[in-house]
Protein backbone atom coordinates (compact mmCIF):
# COMPACT_ATOMS: atom_id res chain seq x y z
CA UNK A 1 0.00 0.00 0.00
CA UNK A 2 1.22 3.28 -0.92
CA UNK A 3 1.97 5.76 2.00
CA UNK A 4 0.15 9.04 1.96
CA UNK A 5 2.37 12.20 1.41
CA UNK A 6 3.23 13.76 4.63
CA UNK A 7 1.54 17.51 5.32
CA UNK A 8 5.02 18.35 7.11
CA UNK A 9 8.45 19.32 5.88
CA UNK A 10 11.48 17.85 7.78
CA UNK A 11 11.85 20.63 10.25
CA UNK A 12 7.96 20.94 11.11
CA UNK A 13 8.27 16.99 11.59
CA UNK A 14 11.05 17.54 14.17
CA UNK A 15 8.72 20.10 15.95
CA UNK A 16 5.84 17.38 16.34
CA UNK A 17 8.19 14.95 17.57
CA UNK A 18 9.34 17.34 20.39
CA UNK A 19 5.69 18.21 21.14
CA UNK A 20 4.50 14.46 20.96
CA UNK A 21 7.55 14.25 23.58
CA UNK A 22 6.47 16.61 26.07
CA UNK A 23 3.17 15.58 25.66
CA UNK A 24 4.19 12.08 26.75
CA UNK A 25 6.17 13.18 29.92
CA UNK A 26 3.33 15.62 30.68
CA UNK A 27 1.07 12.59 30.52
CA UNK A 28 3.47 10.47 32.64
CA UNK A 29 4.22 13.32 35.68
CA UNK A 30 0.76 14.12 35.58
CA UNK A 31 -0.59 10.60 36.16
CA UNK A 32 2.18 10.07 38.63
CA UNK A 33 0.77 13.47 40.69
CA UNK A 34 -3.17 12.59 40.29
CA UNK A 35 -2.13 8.82 41.60
CA UNK A 36 -0.35 10.57 44.75
CA UNK A 37 -3.19 12.99 44.97
CA UNK A 38 -5.60 10.64 44.93
CA UNK A 39 -3.60 8.73 47.96
CA UNK A 40 -3.52 11.82 49.82
CA UNK A 41 -6.76 13.62 48.91
CA UNK A 42 -9.32 10.71 49.54
CA UNK A 43 -11.13 10.60 52.65
CA UNK A 44 -11.51 8.59 55.37
CA UNK A 45 -14.76 6.77 54.29
CA UNK A 46 -13.47 6.20 50.86
CA UNK A 47 -10.52 4.70 51.56
CA UNK A 48 -11.16 1.18 51.31
CA UNK A 49 -12.07 2.18 47.53
CA UNK A 50 -9.31 3.66 46.94
CA UNK A 51 -8.08 0.91 44.52
CA UNK A 52 -11.26 1.28 42.43
CA UNK A 53 -11.25 4.86 42.15
CA UNK A 54 -7.47 4.89 40.86
CA UNK A 55 -7.65 1.78 38.42
CA UNK A 56 -7.70 3.95 35.19
CA UNK A 57 -4.98 6.29 36.32
CA UNK A 58 -2.89 3.18 37.51
CA UNK A 59 -3.44 1.14 34.29
CA UNK A 60 -2.17 4.09 31.89
CA UNK A 61 0.49 4.91 33.95
CA UNK A 62 1.85 1.59 34.27
CA UNK A 63 1.17 0.95 30.29
CA UNK A 64 3.05 4.02 29.63
CA UNK A 65 5.90 2.89 31.70
CA UNK A 66 6.17 -0.42 30.04
CA UNK A 67 6.06 0.71 27.14
CA UNK A 68 8.84 3.31 27.32
CA UNK A 69 10.67 0.91 29.17
CA UNK A 70 10.44 -2.55 27.05
CA UNK A 71 10.85 0.04 23.30
CA UNK A 72 14.06 1.30 25.06
CA UNK A 73 15.49 -1.68 25.76
CA UNK A 74 14.46 -3.44 22.46
CA UNK A 75 16.26 -1.20 20.92
CA UNK A 76 19.45 -0.67 23.43
CA UNK A 77 18.90 2.64 24.83
CA UNK A 78 19.51 3.34 28.17
CA UNK A 79 20.04 6.86 28.59
CA UNK A 80 21.40 10.13 27.38
CA UNK A 81 24.13 10.45 29.89
CA UNK A 82 24.09 7.68 32.20
CA UNK A 83 25.70 4.58 32.29
CA UNK A 84 24.06 1.45 32.79
CA UNK A 85 26.40 0.37 35.88
CA UNK A 86 26.25 -0.31 39.11
CA UNK A 87 26.82 2.89 40.77
CA UNK A 88 24.46 4.53 38.89
CA UNK A 89 21.70 1.98 39.37
CA UNK A 90 22.58 2.57 43.16
CA UNK A 91 22.16 6.07 43.13
CA UNK A 92 18.92 6.18 41.44
CA UNK A 93 17.54 3.80 43.39
CA UNK A 94 18.58 5.85 46.58
CA UNK A 95 16.95 8.79 44.89
CA UNK A 96 13.70 6.58 44.81
CA UNK A 97 14.33 5.64 48.05
CA UNK A 98 14.73 8.92 49.47
CA UNK A 99 11.40 10.27 47.04
CA UNK A 100 9.39 7.44 48.63
CA UNK A 101 10.30 8.41 52.36
CA UNK A 102 9.97 12.20 52.36
CA UNK A 103 6.23 11.22 50.69
CA UNK A 104 6.08 8.54 53.20
CA UNK A 105 7.26 10.72 56.14
CA UNK A 106 4.69 13.55 55.37
CA UNK A 107 2.20 11.32 54.41
CA UNK A 108 1.88 9.21 57.40
CA UNK A 109 3.12 12.49 60.30
CA UNK A 110 -0.01 14.29 58.59
CA UNK A 111 -2.31 11.21 58.83
CA UNK A 112 -1.54 9.72 61.86
CA UNK A 113 0.77 12.76 64.06
CA UNK A 114 2.60 10.10 65.14
CA UNK A 115 6.29 10.72 63.84
CA UNK A 116 8.02 7.88 65.49
CA UNK A 117 5.23 5.41 63.31
CA UNK A 118 5.81 7.88 59.98
CA UNK A 119 9.31 7.59 60.35
CA UNK A 120 9.24 4.06 60.80
CA UNK A 121 6.91 3.39 58.01
CA UNK A 122 8.82 5.48 55.78
CA UNK A 123 12.37 3.78 56.16
CA UNK A 124 10.28 0.72 55.20
CA UNK A 125 8.74 1.84 52.36
CA UNK A 126 12.26 3.40 51.24
CA UNK A 127 14.11 0.01 51.59
CA UNK A 128 11.70 -1.90 49.83
CA UNK A 129 11.79 0.72 47.31
CA UNK A 130 15.58 0.63 46.91
CA UNK A 131 16.04 -2.97 47.12
CA UNK A 132 13.07 -3.12 44.13
CA UNK A 133 14.51 -0.60 42.07
CA UNK A 134 17.94 -1.87 42.61
CA UNK A 135 16.90 -5.55 41.15
CA UNK A 136 14.77 -3.82 38.47
CA UNK A 137 17.78 -1.62 37.16
CA UNK A 138 20.52 -4.50 37.31
CA UNK A 139 17.90 -7.06 35.03
CA UNK A 140 16.56 -4.08 32.70
CA UNK A 141 20.94 -3.05 32.18
CA UNK A 142 21.61 -6.81 31.66
CA UNK A 143 18.96 -6.69 29.30
CA UNK A 144 20.05 -3.62 27.34
CA UNK A 145 23.74 -4.39 27.49
CA UNK A 146 22.90 -7.44 25.81
CA UNK A 147 20.70 -6.00 23.18
CA UNK A 148 23.48 -3.00 22.74
CA UNK A 149 25.58 -5.87 21.91
CA UNK A 150 23.40 -7.78 19.55
CA UNK A 151 22.69 -4.61 17.45
CA UNK A 152 26.42 -3.93 16.94
CA UNK A 153 27.19 -7.28 15.83
CA UNK A 154 28.54 -6.76 12.40
CA UNK A 155 25.90 -7.80 9.81
CA UNK A 156 27.30 -11.19 7.82
CA UNK A 157 27.18 -10.02 4.35
CA UNK A 158 29.25 -6.84 5.52
CA UNK A 159 32.31 -8.70 6.75
CA UNK A 160 31.73 -10.91 3.63
CA UNK A 161 32.39 -8.00 1.26
CA UNK A 162 35.92 -6.96 2.87
CA UNK B 1 16.50 4.50 -0.99
CA UNK B 2 19.42 2.42 -0.39
CA UNK B 3 22.73 4.35 -0.18
CA UNK B 4 25.11 2.34 -1.97
CA UNK B 5 28.01 4.90 -3.15
CA UNK B 6 28.57 4.83 1.05
CA UNK B 7 28.30 1.14 0.97
CA UNK B 8 30.85 1.29 -1.69
CA UNK B 9 33.05 3.27 -0.68
CA UNK B 10 33.22 2.00 3.07
CA UNK B 11 34.28 -0.92 0.94
CA UNK B 12 36.67 0.62 -1.22
CA UNK B 13 38.43 1.35 1.96
CA UNK B 14 37.92 -1.81 3.49
CA UNK B 15 36.48 -0.94 6.31
CA UNK B 16 33.75 -2.43 8.12
CA UNK B 17 30.76 -0.70 9.34
CA UNK B 18 31.99 -1.27 13.20
CA UNK B 19 34.83 0.75 11.92
CA UNK B 20 32.48 3.18 10.22
CA UNK B 21 30.63 3.67 12.71
CA UNK B 22 33.62 4.55 15.84
CA UNK B 23 35.10 6.75 13.21
CA UNK B 24 32.36 9.11 12.81
CA UNK B 25 31.50 8.70 16.20
CA UNK B 26 27.89 6.99 16.15
CA UNK B 27 26.32 3.52 16.87
CA UNK B 28 27.06 0.22 14.16
CA UNK B 29 23.04 0.46 13.67
CA UNK B 30 23.53 4.12 12.06
CA UNK B 31 25.65 3.34 9.63
CA UNK B 32 23.71 0.26 8.66
CA UNK B 33 20.29 2.32 8.46
CA UNK B 34 22.17 5.26 6.55
CA UNK B 35 22.97 2.41 3.98
CA UNK B 36 20.10 0.39 4.03
CA UNK B 37 17.70 3.77 3.59
CA UNK B 38 15.92 3.50 6.31
CA UNK B 39 17.78 6.88 7.97
CA UNK B 40 18.22 10.25 6.94
CA UNK B 41 21.19 11.71 8.49
CA UNK B 42 21.60 15.04 9.38
CA UNK B 43 24.00 17.34 7.45
CA UNK B 44 26.31 17.34 10.57
CA UNK B 45 26.65 13.68 10.03
CA UNK B 46 26.67 13.26 6.98
CA UNK B 47 29.75 15.68 6.93
CA UNK B 48 31.50 13.18 9.79
CA UNK B 49 30.42 10.29 7.46
CA UNK B 50 32.52 11.80 4.50
CA UNK B 51 35.74 12.64 6.12
CA UNK B 52 35.89 9.40 7.91
CA UNK B 53 35.31 7.70 4.33
CA UNK B 54 37.82 10.35 2.53
CA UNK B 55 34.92 11.84 -0.16
CA UNK B 56 33.35 14.63 -0.15
CA UNK B 57 29.33 14.98 0.32
CA UNK B 58 28.54 14.86 -3.53
CA UNK B 59 30.57 11.67 -3.94
CA UNK B 60 28.18 10.23 -1.26
CA UNK B 61 24.92 11.45 -0.99
CA UNK B 62 24.24 13.70 -3.93
CA UNK B 63 21.96 12.14 -6.66
CA UNK B 64 20.91 12.90 -9.77
CA UNK B 65 17.17 13.91 -10.50
CA UNK B 66 16.61 11.51 -12.70
CA UNK B 67 17.78 8.65 -10.49
CA UNK B 68 16.13 9.87 -7.27
CA UNK B 69 12.75 10.05 -9.54
CA UNK B 70 13.41 6.30 -10.65
CA UNK B 71 14.23 4.97 -6.88
CA UNK B 72 11.43 6.57 -6.00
Amino acid sequence: MKQKKSNLDEMQEQKLLKIEHNGCWIAFWGLLAVILAQVVLTPDELREHLPRIMTGEWIVFMVLSLYLGFACMKNGIWDRKLKPNAKTNLLASLLAGGAVAVFQVLYSYFRFHRLVVALGVAGVSALITVILCFLTLTVTARVTKKQQEKLEEEPKDSAEEQ
Amino acid sequence: MRNLKMKFRRIELEMSQTELARRAGVTRQTIGMIEAGEFNPSIKLCVAICRALECTLNDIFWEEKDNEAEKE
